[in-house]
């Protein structure tokens, strides 16, 4: 943009209420004088809105909203941007059963699917039971995923934050109560994964935002 | 979805250049740092940064959001566009309805909408700068368009006023009969008995009906004068359209009910 141009075309009023209430801090008589002599074409303007502003700022205390009166005025005010069009419906994202399920669903094997993804099996098992933390996985990592998948990114970050889930195809005797591991971070499993390559490892610690 | 680390270094720029300096805006450093922070979070992790309070860690502010809601529409991140847009939402809504409150409950709600949409008209507008305001003074810009709404709104606000009021409450002149009656008659200020205006309150201001509490906040926090021999100046008496002698009654009634207020408090 050009600055001299830009600041030498005829000021529109909204432009000039931008400024003057950037320049100006607080409304006061002194810098409305100033600028009324400035940009004289807005005076009423300029005057009806300083006086406006004056009461805004000087707005007495009122009995703050309930949460649900706030809440549903922002769901009031969302329904209305998305109307009008500034905001953008987003569908729910599908719940997916699993991320070894449906990509073997689509034909594809784990193998494969962890070769796609530039992860090793056992890593791309952990995220599939859900045995990672979602908070420390890399969303170049989901958006891979969901890519090899077909499936937006939104729908396996939800599945990712879901809670931790057995192995498929294990049983118990019926005398043990089975248990989870616990969680552990994306770069923790990274580091403990033999079957990673270097060149791998130090990728997704890079990703994660650790050196390799 | 987290995003690669060079586009999370490199801030899209401000552009808009102010008149009055010659200067491009600038974003304050505080809130560069922390959209750098915010920017490659995993998408749970920014709505709970965006849901956060200002005493909490890691803490967004209003001008981060608005740079980071462009920036998830310029990527087609809109799930992420409507979570971050929610939480800004939600800040504003009690704000905005505190400000608007005297318009009221006739006009509130769509006061209220009005300042929204257009909060999101500017926020969204790729086609311009106009929207870089929202990410140097963001509360600054909420205010001047409640102004704006407010101003827009002025005329109706006051019509319903004045059905419901008399003319002398909501700022027309006295008729003959009314001054003859004592309607709204307000004695001359009692010498020695001027309020102390550093001690008045929120509450005190509060208890004043309109036209009284406007003129009193121009009068004595603005500096408006009464009137002016300087023609073009703007006046309290010639911003309401009523004769200096009605706005000094104003204010003696005004001054007086903040005295008694006063003195209640005592």
């Amino acid at each position: 943009m050009n600055r001299n141009n830009d600041t030498m075309r005829p000021a529109p009023l909204e432009e000039v209420l931008d400024e003057y209430v950037m320049a100006v801090g607080q409304p006061n008589h002194p810098a409305l004088v100033e600028w009324v002599a400035r940009y004289p074409q807005y005076e009423d303007e300029l005057t009806r809105f300083t006086v406006e502003w004056a009461r805004v700022d000087h707005a007495p205390d009122v009995p703050a909203e309930s949460q649900a009166q706030i809440e549903a005025a922002v769901q009031r005010h969302m329904a209305m941007l998305r109307e009008r069009g500034l905001l953008y419906s987003v569908e729910r994202a599908p719940e997916l059963a699993g991320l070894v399920e449906v990509a073997e669903a689509k034909g594809l094997t784990k193998k494969q699917l962890a070769e796609q993804t530039g992860l090793s099996v056992p890593l791309l098992t952990r995220l599939d039971r859900r045995l990672i933390r979602y908070a420390s996985i890399p969303g170049e990592v989901v958006s891979r995923v969901a890519a090899a998948l077909g499936s937006q990114a939104g729908a396996v970050a939800l599945y990712l934050q879901g809670g931790p889930r057995f192995a498929q195809a294990v049983s118990y005797k019926a005398d043990e109560a089975p248990t989870l591991p616990e969680q552990q971070d994306f770069a923790e499993a990274v580091r403990d994964d033999a079957a990673l390559t270097p060149e791998q490892r130090a990728e997704l610690l890079g990703l994660a935002g650790e050196q390799g | 979805v987290q995003h690669d680390t060079e586009q999370a270094t490199q801030l899209a720029p401000l552009t808009h250049v102010a008149r009055s300096t010659g200067q491009v805006y600038k974003r304050e450093p505080e809130v560069e740092r922390q959209i750098h922070d915010a920017i490659s979070l995993p998408p749970s992790q920014l709505a709970g940064r965006a849901a956060a309070r200002e005493d909490q860690p890691g803490y967004l502010s209003a001008e981060a959001l608005a740079y980071l809601i462009r920036h998830f529409r310029r990527e087609g991140d809109e799930r992420t566009v409507n979570d971050l847009s929610g939480a800004l939402v939600r800040r504003c809504e009690s704000y905005v309805a505190r400000k608007l409150y005297h318009v009221g409950t006739a006009l509130l709600e769509e006061c209220r909408d009005q300042v929204v949409f257009r909060l999101f008209e500017r926020l969204l507008d790729f086609e311009s700068d106009r929207g870089d305001f929202l990410q140097v003074r963001f509360w600054a810009f909420l205010n001047r368009l409640v102004a704006d709404v407010v101003s827009a709104y002025a005329g109706l606000r006051d019509q319903i006023a004045s059905s419901v009021s008399p003319a002398w409450v909501h700022g027309g002149e006295l008729s003959e009969g009314e001054r003859e009656e004592g309607v709204g008659y307000v004695p001359e200020p009692v010498s020695g008995d001027k309020v102390d205006t550093a001690l008045l309150v929120q509450e005190a201001l509060a208890m004043l009906e309109e036209p009284h509490r406007m003129v009193f906040v121009l009068r004595h926090y603005q500096g408006w004068p009464v009137e002016s021999k300087h023609p073009g100046e703007p006046t309290i008496s010639g911003y309401f359209g009523v004769t200096s002698r009605t706005v000094r009654n104003w204010l003696t009634t005004a001054e007086k009910r903040l005295a008694e207020w006063r003195e209640e408090r005592i």
